[in-house]
């Protein structure tokens, strides 16, 4: 195996990372403010390809500009999700959270697969193929895109989280529920924000990764599997945490796939995990 | 205009609060002294709605406020600066002050009151970039008043300030104190140094068992035989 092919699995590893983290932030943004470990993240970006999908087959929309309705979609979503559905089980053991959230995510699977079928659907648009060739490497210009683009929602959240009252607010609310409230701050309102914002992450990386990735009912499985990943091993929280894993994770599922075969990229990215647990349980990042 | 009446409070079945009376005036100063379990953070909690009276009734200004959520409480002008100082260790300094003046009211005058807290406590304009969590437990009490101040509350309420603090920090803190009340802002200090106190309040209640069970002056109680046994040592 020749240097070239190696390299050319790290690149497609490092631009899946981006999409990876995406999808970690938003579920580590939910935990963070909420307190629920959301097992459906996953199901929020297989709705976002579907709503990027059927608008691109029903309306034409170009799958990046329906980015500007997909996330709006799915942060409402969120918010009905919290409202409706973990809201009322905020207090409730942890058992009852994991089952609620298992639920949702299998409800919404199913409810794809009525509605959609299990066929494989795809977005084909004129840059799906686009791809440059730099020293031998090919570069696929939709993944350099979905890359792009889920850098900078990153670096937008990031900005909203450490600029704005409000995005001060969300991480007062993470830190201390309780203080937060003494400052005025309501935080079932805050609770609404968190979810809304982490759906719409997960719309945004499902709708960024829709040019050049299948969609099908099952699609969010494995995103919610290396988001739990990416969030363990870059400390729950942490936003550079969560690139940073990311990176790692996607490099691993991208040479896994090279050395141990399409079946066993996931199997390196689990090792990486497990060995994590053992020798650092809080993380890249985290101070013990 | 805080008055506290006939109230209950409990957590769980255990009873902490019973009949407890109390007010407050205007510009006043007034110390909730007792021992360790006495029910002095339950009452403050009470009284921010942390948590739920079971009997009794809370007035601000002649208003019920008992059944208001914190945040709501918070809006009227009831600052409280919980026991244990509680900053958000992983925020600056400058944006736990921020946060205080997080509702519509104070965020309007946030630089004016920014520039008023850091008079108080230059302290903190020092270590305006540092983060929370890094602040010694002194800078720390005084960063938990500061975010309090940021409210531009009518009613300051205090819990332990001199929780875990040097002597001489403890001196420094209660300086401060003396400090904010000259500005006119009430205040309702939860404290076990009886003698700091009862130093800086115009009055005082002593809690023992969840009952409010004397009551007075500060200098009176300090001169009292039952308060110079139980909680002074002499």
């Amino acid at each position: 195996m020749d240097l070239t092919t190696i390299f050319q699995a790290v690149i497609t590893g490092v631009l899946m990372a981006g999409i990876y983290a995406l999808v970690a932030i938003g579920l580590t943004l939910i935990f963070g403010v909420v307190r629920i470990v959301n097992f459906a993240q996953g199901e929020f970006v297989m709705l976002g390809m579907y709503v990027t999908w059927w608008l691109w087959k029903a309306g034409g929309i170009d799958p990046y500009l329906s980015l500007l309705i997909t996330m709006p979609v799915l942060f409402v979503f969120g918010v009905l999700v919290q409202r409706f559905l973990f809201r009322p089980i905020l207090s409730a053991p942890d058992m009852a959270q994991i089952f609620l959230t298992v639920g949702l995510s299998v409800v919404l699977m199913n409810a794809a697969l009525f509605f959609f079928t299990a066929d494989f659907r795809s977005v084909k648009t004129t840059y799906s193929e686009w791809a440059l060739r730099v020293a031998g490497i090919t570069l696929s210009v939709p993944r350099i895109f979905a890359f792009a683009g889920a850098l900078v929602l990153a670096g937008l959240l990031t900005l909203f989280l450490s600029k704005t009252d409000i995005g001060k607010a969300l991480r007062a609310v993470a830190q201390d529920r309780e203080v937060s409230m003494l400052l005025g701050i309501d935080p079932e309102r805050m609770y609404l924000l968190a979810v809304g914002l982490g759906a719409a992450l997960a719309g945004a990386a499902g709708g960024l990764i829709v040019p050049f990735f299948y969609v099908f009912p099952t699609v969010g499985v494995v995103f919610v599997l290396i988001a739990f990943v990416v969030v363990i091993l870059g400390t729950l929280g942490s936003i550079q945490g969560a690139l940073l894993a990311s990176l790692i994770v996607g490099v691993a599922e991208s040479l896994g796939i090279l050395f141990a075969g399409a079946d066993l990229g996931l199997v390196v990215v689990f090792a990486i995990l497990v060995a994590t647990l053992i020798l650092k349980p809080s993380g890249l990042m985290g101070q013990a | 205009m805080l008055e506290v009446k006939d109230l209950d409070a409990a957590y769980g079945e255990v009873m902490v609060l019973r009949g407890v009376g109390l007010s407050v005036g205007r510009g006043e100063s007034v110390a909730v002294i007792g021992a360790n379990g006495a029910g002095k953070s339950t009452l403050l909690r009470a009284i921010s709605s942390l948590l739920r009276p079971r009997g009794g009734a809370i007035l601000f200004d002649s208003n019920r406020v008992d059944h208001l959520p914190p945040y709501e409480v918070a809006a009227l002008g009831i600052a409280h600066v919980p026991e244990g100082r509680r900053v958000l260790p992983d925020m600056t300094v400058e944006e736990n002050l921020e946060l205080g003046a997080y509702l519509p009211g104070p965020k309007a005058r946030r630089r004016e009151s920014l520039a008023w807290v850091y008079g108080i406590f230059p302290r903190l304009a020092e270590r305006r970039r540092q983060r929370a969590g890094t602040l010694s437990g002194g800078e720390q009490q005084m960063l938990a008043i500061g975010r309090g101040l940021m409210l531009r509350p009518r009613l300051l309420m205090l819990d332990e300030p001199s929780l875990g603090l040097a002597p001489l920090v403890v001196e420094v803190t209660f300086q401060k104190i003396a400090e904010v009340r000259k500005e006119g802002i009430a205040i309702l200090l939860v404290e076990q140094n009886v003698q700091r106190a009862l130093g800086l309040a115009d009055r005082g209640y002593v809690l023992d068992g969840g009952r409010v069970v004397l009551e007075g002056p500060s200098q009176d109680l300090l001169e009292n035989p039952h308060v110079k046994v139980a909680y002074l040592g002499l």
